[in-house]
């Protein structure tokens, strides 16, 4: 009698609370818009299927506000199963920023290319909802059941040209590594489960991410925990792209559509990191001190073997995958100087910088990255998934707001200062030495110094080298041209701003 | 008195400057009348802030204008008697030759650019005049070169122009690098850089020879002193106005200047350095222009010359005889220079003086201030060049017989080469079709030459015009007697009286005609040759290793190598290691990532 009352106590307590719904009001207006554009698409005239992407960018604008409003409202909601903090509307504005990116850069392109922009919108909605969601969940279900969805509209997104072989094969391709890394991720959820429950009280929800991180405390050196943790962040690596499981990111991000290839790159990325950095300091908190060398060793292998690999690409969309793979390592890094600084001082200190500037840092490689990526959308190619590094030749003078843009966001992405990426790198570096990671800070030195290699030979083909006479350049749209470029002005902007600031600070 | 004047002489000329540059670029008549209004504002000024200022008296501003690094950046002024001379010398002469300018540069395309350039110079050296500082000094030091450069490089269509000014620009550099580690070590030494803090920190710890020496770099390169002289005589491709007041009158005179307000941190060796190469200059340079046939080049060496008596001044320790030096210098080669210009342009361009000959009676106003300026140049007994250079004779003299040797042998040269281009000027026939033409100029040009050459080449001396202020810091003047000095003087003349028989008896030039061989040894510019023995022989096959080098290692070892080769291998076999493109070859990575990271935590590892 006595356990039924208990299990009810704890489903009362679960009951959703006044205010829960409208702290994730964000997520329900992104995810009705999902909705929304599909029912555009039934109900709109052709001549009114403009209305679609309008409709969902206004909205994203909207929700982004929104999350802005919530500014440091925090505290559990639903019982325990979403955890808001200030961190959490931030994460929130950043997958916010990375749809609405990718919509802008991905209207024209499937529309060019036959492909249903209401799909799209739909499916790249759903996926924001998730990720926000994602961000502030506590409790293995919502996090695994939010990572899932995010994860099945990639898929899709991935394989979205079905005209397209590549653009098929990497959704199948995508799908195999995501399949094994869910399978995995799971696993090791499931043993934590088991841990937990074995050594917490009755009543206690052997789920919730406080109750692992409390049952770990007296017990995180048994083998079954150290096994479950490890299977949850080699999962969690799948999504980053991270050394050893990065193997998929370049046929991956190759063949998938160019502003799927953006979104991988980014929200999907974004993900990887807010999940990693949910379960090191929520459930995997008490084993800080065996986590932060396995975290370096990940850092430092993505570090090397994304820069490694990337040296002599010939194909554009590859070498900024493989990149993609060092800048995994850079914000492993930083997660990792995370880890260390708390495990040296608890909570306070340099810890709590960690935290900005990895999300610092990932804003600067949304916008480089969007520059970058904007502008290979944006230019004519034979097929999306074959664009050589010579395609680019000459671009400064077929188009030189494009190749301005392009060359810009590569240069925030190699860290070029005065651009955002350059202080983003910066801090990172900081965040080591704070940490005393001497070895993985003389690796992210020198994976810096390699970078330069492979990112300006992209700069090189685009400004450098002529491209043979005769042809006649096709006329880009305004907006094409107008995002990439503005995306890799701001990073200079935002990069001088950083630059008075810390001059006047 | 207070310094809000200071602030309005040193910003009228900027103003100016941005007028001409930005508004009247295409309004040369505009720009012109800007910058002839301009100039004699700020000299109506000065004299009224030198007028205000009792003999002793200096006035001082200050003003921190930003921080770096938590070391405050000051701007200021110290308007002191050295100061108060050159201000007026600049601010006077400036004006005049301003509106000299007018007449000379009437029928130019480019009067704004030129006239643009005038002011922004203005505003330039006022910088130096004013600067309490050596920082401050640097930055208009500085500003003053580039003006000389664009000025220079006035006609830049011709080929002769822009390499002059290319070469006067790097010549100073040279210098320039000298002052600004002497800048340095004033700061690593003392730890301030401003005159009054150095003066009294010397007073208490002598400086190093080595700070004086890069000071007097300087020096070197502004003043065109030995061994960087060589740029001056090139500078002469300028417009005329522009020789008259930057390369003679008044920047090539800021050295002087600069050596004069710094005269405390000069060591006993650097003076000795100073002394010599003054006074050998002096001699070789009067001896130079002998072997000129362009009247601008003559008298380019003869400035050469008379800033080597300066420089010799300074390095006996009388940095007073220096200015009194620099400013009667001003005055009468302002003139020469203005007279020479007259010339050239009532002979429709032609600077040749062979080609000249007899304009004494078709230019009687310019003949006369030339003619004035000319024999103060000489050091005619109680015209202005006499006060000083006498004076200088004298204190050589007393000290150092060597050195009075060299200075007597450039008097003696100073009294040949103004005899021989009084002779072939304006004396005997004319030799041309263009000589024979030749008109007097407008007012515009002759109001100068006789304020500056019948006025103050023959009065300034006295003192007679010279602003009290300024006067405080010089030598009382010296009455005339017999002594070393006199009679070197004496003797000078009287030999340049025979000079212009001699000249008289040939209608080419009678020395070349007498001595060819001793004429192109003087006519040769050996430090050129000497430079350009070093750049060819020596920099340029160096140059070569290095570009080889450069080829063979960084192009060839690094660039291809490193930078192709290498990489291109590392990154086909790390793709190869991850990225061999089967799914099946994925699943083996995570699997293996997954154990790995397990061995780790385990602690298996």
């Amino acid at each position: 009698m006595t356990h039924a009352l208990a299990a009810l106590d704890a489903f009362k307590s679960a009951a959703p609370q006044a205010g829960d719904w409208a702290s994730i009001l964000p997520e329900i207006l992104v995810a009705g818009l999902g909705v929304f554009a599909l029912l555009q698409a039934l109900t709109l005239p052709a001549s009114g299927r403009w209305l679609i992407p309008a409709v969902a960018r206004v909205g994203l604008l909207l929700a982004g506000f929104l999350a802005y409003q919530a500014g440091e409202s925090e505290g559990a909601r639903f019982g325990g199963l979403l955890q808001q903090d200030a961190s959490t509307h931030l994460w929130r504005q950043l997958f916010l920023l990375c749809a609405l990116l990718t919509s802008l850069v991905g209207g024209r392109f499937f529309r060019q290319r036959g492909a249903d922009e209401a799909e799209f919108h739909h499916i790249l909605l759903l996926v924001t909802a998730s990720l926000m969601m994602l961000a502030q969940s506590s409790h293995v279900v919502t996090f695994f059941v939010a990572l899932e969805t995010a994860t099945v509209g990639l898929y899709v997104l991935c394989g979205f040209l079905r005209r397209s072989a590549a653009s098929l094969e990497a959704g199948v391709r995508y799908l195999v590594a995501g399949g094994l890394s869910s399978a995995l991720l799971l696993m090791g959820f499931v043993l934590l489960h088991g841990v937990a429950g074995m050594h917490l009280p009755k009543g206690a929800d052997p789920l919730q991410f406080a109750s692992i991180a409390a049952a770990l405390l007296g017990h995180g050196g048994e083998p079954l925990a150290l096994v479950g943790a490890a299977l949850v962040l080699a999962g969690l690596g799948f999504k980053l792209g991270a050394f050893p499981f990065h193997g998929w990111v370049p046929d991956v991000y190759q063949g998938a559509p160019t502003p799927t290839t953006a979104l991988l790159a980014t929200a999907s990325k974004s993900a990887g990191v807010v999940g990693l950095v949910l379960v090191v300091s929520g459930p995997l908190a008490p084993l800080a001190a065996k986590l932060s060398p396995v975290l370096a060793v990940l850092a430092g292998g993505s570090l090397l073997a994304g820069n490694l690999a990337a040296l002599g690409s010939s194909d554009t969309k590859r070498a900024l995958a493989l990149s993609g793979v060092s800048h995994a390592g850079f914000l492993l890094a930083g997660i990792a100087g995370l880890v260390t600084l708390r495990s040296q001082e608890g909570v306070f200190g340099a810890a709590d910088i960690a935290l900005p500037i990895v999300l610092a840092y990932l804003l600067a490689y949304v916008l480089g990255t969007f520059a970058t990526m904007g502008a290979l959308a944006a230019l004519p190619a034979e097929s999306d998934e074959r664009r050589p590094l010579v395609a680019l030749r000459g671009l400064i003078r077929r188009s030189p707001s494009l190749a301005a843009g392009l060359t810009l966001g590569i240069g925030s992405l190699a860290g070029i200062p005065p651009s955002i990426g350059f202080f983003a790198k910066v801090l990172i570096l900081w965040v080591l030495v704070s940490a005393e990671a001497w070895t993985l800070l003389a690796l992210a030195v020198v994976s810096v110094a390699v970078s330069i290699h492979y990112y300006f030979s992209i700069i090189r083909e685009a400004t450098v080298r002529t491209a043979p006479d005769g042809e006649v350049p096709p006329r880009i749209p305004l907006l094409d041209r107008a995002l990439p470029l503005g995306l890799g002005i701001l990073t200079v902007l935002l990069g001088l701003g950083s630059l008075i600031k810390a001059a006047l600070g | 008195m207070d310094a809000h004047l200071l602030h309005w002489i040193l910003l009228l000329p900027l103003g100016s400057a941005a007028a001409c540059g930005l508004l009247l670029r295409r309004r040369g008549a505009a720009a012109g009348i800007l910058s002839i209004a301009t100039a004699f504002a700020v000299a109506g000024l000065a004299l009224a802030v030198l007028a205000g200022l009792a003999p002793g008296q200096t006035l001082a501003w200050q003003a921190e204008i930003g921080r770096l690094g938590g070391v405050p950046i000051r701007v200021g002024y110290l308007l002191d008697g050295h100061a108060a001379l050159m201000l007026f010398v600049v601010t006077f002469v400036g004006a005049w030759i301003h509106l000299f300018s007018w007449g000379y540069m009437r029928d130019d395309g480019a009067r704004g650019r030129f006239f643009g350039g005038l002011s922004l110079f203005m505003f330039a050296i006022l910088g130096i005049v004013l600067a309490d500082g050596l920082l401050m000094t640097f930055a208009f030091w500085e500003l003053v070169g580039f003006c000389s450069y664009l000025l220079i490089s006035h006609y830049f269509d011709t080929d002769f122009a822009p390499p002059a000014a290319n070469k006067a620009f790097i010549a100073n550099r040279v210098g320039d690098l000298g002052f600004i580690l002497g800048i340095a070590m004033c700061l690593a030494t003392y730890g301030a850089a401003d005159f009054a803090s150095l003066k009294a920190a010397a007073a208490a710890k002598p400086a190093p020879a080595l700070l004086g020496f890069l000071l007097l770099c300087g020096f070197i390169g502004k003043s065109a002193q030995f061994p960087l002289h060589v740029w001056l005589t090139d500078a002469m491709a300028g417009p005329t106005p522009v020789s008259a007041l930057i390369h003679a009158a008044t920047m090539v005179a800021a050295g002087v200047f600069l050596m004069a307000r710094v005269d405390f941190l000069l060591a006993p060796e650097v003076l000795q350095l100073c002394l010599w190469s003054g006074a050998a200059m002096a001699a070789l340079a009067g001896l130079c222009a002998l072997a000129q046939t362009d009247i601008k080049k003559s008298l380019a060496y003869s400035t050469l010359a008379h800033l080597g008596v300066m420089g010799a001044a300074l390095g006996l320790g009388r940095a007073d005889l220096a200015l009194l030096h620099m400013a009667m210098h001003a005055f009468f080669k302002a003139t020469l220079f203005l007279g020479a210009g007259s010339v050239i342009h009532g002979c429709h361009h032609g600077q040749d003086m062979l080609r000249m000959g007899g304009l004494a009676s078709r230019m009687r106003l310019t003949f006369a201030a030339f003619l004035a300026a000319t024999l103060s140049n000489c050091a005619l007994p109680f015209l202005a060049g006499w006060y000083s250079k006498d004076a200088i004779l004298e204190a050589a003299h007393g000290s150092s017989i060597g050195a009075f040797a060299l200075l007597a042998l450039a008097a003696v040269a100073t009294c040949l080469y103004s005899a021989r281009m009084i002779r072939l000027v304006f004396l005997g026939e004319a030799r041309s079709e263009e000589a024979r033409a030749a008109h007097e100029s407008p007012w515009t040009m002759t109001l100068p030459l006789v304020v500056l050459g019948l006025g103050y080449s023959i009065i300034a001396g006295t003192y007679l015009g010279l602003p009290a202020a300024a006067v405080h810091v010089l030598p009382k003047p010296m009455a005339f007697h017999l002594g070393a000095a006199s009679a070197v003087g004496l003797a000078a003349l009287l030999l340049g009286l025979g000079a212009l028989r001699f000249y008289g008896r040939s209608s080419g030039d009678a020395l070349r005609d007498a001595a060819p061989g001793a004429y192109r040894a003087l006519e040769r510019r050996w430090m050129d040759d000497a430079y350009g023995w070093w750049i060819d022989r020596v920099q340029q096959p160096a140059i070569e290793v290095l570009a080889f080098l450069d080829l063979a290692l960084v192009n060839g070892l690094a660039g291809k190598v490193l930078a192709g080769g290498i990489p291109a291998l590392l990154g086909a076999a790390s793709r190869r290691l991850f990225h061999a493109g089967s799914v099946r070859a994925n699943a083996a990575w995570f699997t293996a990532g997954a154990a790995l990271i397990a061995a780790l935590l385990l602690g298996a590892l």
